[in-house]
């Protein structure tokens, strides 16, 4: 006996939605399973890199611990590289004095006909009394003071002569 | 309500037993769609954070490791050069030092000192404090000079800001003014994880010059005398 459908043909089933509900079905499971796979890999990624963590947080406290009982030494080493520091600005403030200092000494102990009689000395400048009893030594002295890497300016502040003493010289010196 | 589908599907011409068979399946693709854009999304970020926690660590264990290793090697030598740069340039007011130092010169009876003037205000430098002192050294000109020229190479840093030379003959006498430096010790030490460096060669050379330096004899820091019992009570 045939089948007897008596529903209008509007509203029968169509093929295209129950093939289309198949295959629906059909791709659900293979998408719960790909869908519990990327689960179960995060899970298990997070779970390791958790434990890598613990790992590298227990190594720290050792390390931590071991630093801790070094304690001295690296305040050592801070106050060490903290004064250095200040001492590098000041030797480098500091080093260019030297040199006129030197060049003091230099007139003092190599200038033997010249008779000084006072220096006065502040870094840069240089207040020189001085007495010479011939031209030809005002000559040399002035020679070696302009041969001096360290003289940058010379101003004669006073020249005298008298016969009984000599050339009496008053000279600033501005030195580098 | 299901009149007004029913009739929205006649309409559309899809039949309401299309809808009931294909409605379970679709929804359940797209609710597993959601579950998957969702826990994907959620264990990416929770593993991004993860691997930027570990490289983190990685970097503050190295730095930790490095710190170590530095602090182990110059465990023996820093002491002494602490001590150095400590008498070089001291946490406190180095004024009885300075006067030691200044006084050790005229040790030799080459020279004699007089008028010692302590506590006048120094030439300041940038972040240092100075201490200021004047005296008078008198002698042979070349004693008074190396006197003068030990200055440099004494320990706390001094450094002269005015000579004054009177000469006469082969004798002088040089008023001499000097500032003494010091700086008050830092009070702050960077965390545990901050990474140390090591000191430079320029440190370095400056370091081996400040070695060379006369020290005074006691170091920097006077430390007071441990009590000790008394064999006879009403002696002093």
């Amino acid at each position: 006996m045939p089948a007897i459908n008596l529903l209008p043909e509007e509203l029968s089933t169509s093929k295209t939605v129950v093939k289309a509900a198949g295959f629906i079905k059909k791709m659900l499971v293979p998408a719960v399973a790909v869908y519990l796979i990327s689960v179960v890999v995060m899970v298990a990624v997070i779970v390791l890199l958790n434990g890598d963590s613990k790992k590298l947080a227990a190594g720290q406290d050792v390390l931590i611990s071991s630093i801790k009982s070094l304690e001295k030494i690296e305040r050592s080493i801070l106050l060490l590289q903290e004064r250095l520091s200040k001492i590098k600005i000041l030797l480098v403030n500091e080093s260019s004095k030297d040199g006129s200092m030197t060049n003091i000494q230099d007139l003092l102990t190599q200038s033997q006909d010249i008779d000084i009689a006072a220096i006065k000395w502040i870094p840069g400048n240089m207040d020189l009394t001085a007495t010479l009893s011939t031209s030809d030594q005002i000559e040399q002295f002035f020679k070696q003071l302009i041969e001096s890497p360290f003289v940058k300016e010379i101003n004669m502040k006073s020249f005298s002569f008298s016969p009984a003493v000599g050339y009496n010289l008053n000279l600033i010196i501005t030195t580098k | 309500m299901k009149s007004k589908t029913l009739l929205e599907s006649i309409k559309k011409g899809l039949p309401v037993g299309n809808i009931k068979i294909i409605l379970l399946p679709l929804l359940s693709l797209i609710a597993l769609l959601l579950l998957f854009v969702f826990s994907v999304r959620t264990g990416i970020s929770k593993i991004q954070v993860l691997q930027s926690n570990i490289n983190s660590q990685k970097g503050v264990e190295n730095t930790l490791k490095q710190k170590e290793e530095l602090l182990k090697s110059v465990e023996e030598s820093v002491s002494d050069q602490t001590a150095a740069v400590n008498s070089a340039l001291p946490g406190k007011n180095p004024v009885l030092l300075t006067m030691y130092q200044v006084r050790s010169l005229g040790l030799d009876g080459l020279v004699r000192l007089s008028g010692s003037k302590v506590g006048t205000t120094g030439t300041k430098e940038s972040s240092l404090d100075a201490i200021g002192m004047t005296f008078n050294i008198q002698g042979q000109i070349e004693d008074v000079l190396k006197s003068i020229n030990k200055l440099k190479l004494i320990t706390p840093l001094t450094v002269i800001d005015k000579v004054e030379f009177q000469i006469d003959g082969y004798n002088a006498s040089a008023d001499v003014s000097i500032s003494s430096y010091w700086s008050p010790l830092p009070e702050k030490i960077p965390s545990l994880t901050q990474p140390v460096s090591d000191i430079t060669q320029e440190e370095k050379d400056i370091l081996s010059s400040l070695l060379s330096l006369t020290q005074p004899p006691f170091g920097s820091v006077l430390l007071p005398q441990e009590p000790a019992e008394r064999d006879n009570p009403f002696g002093f």
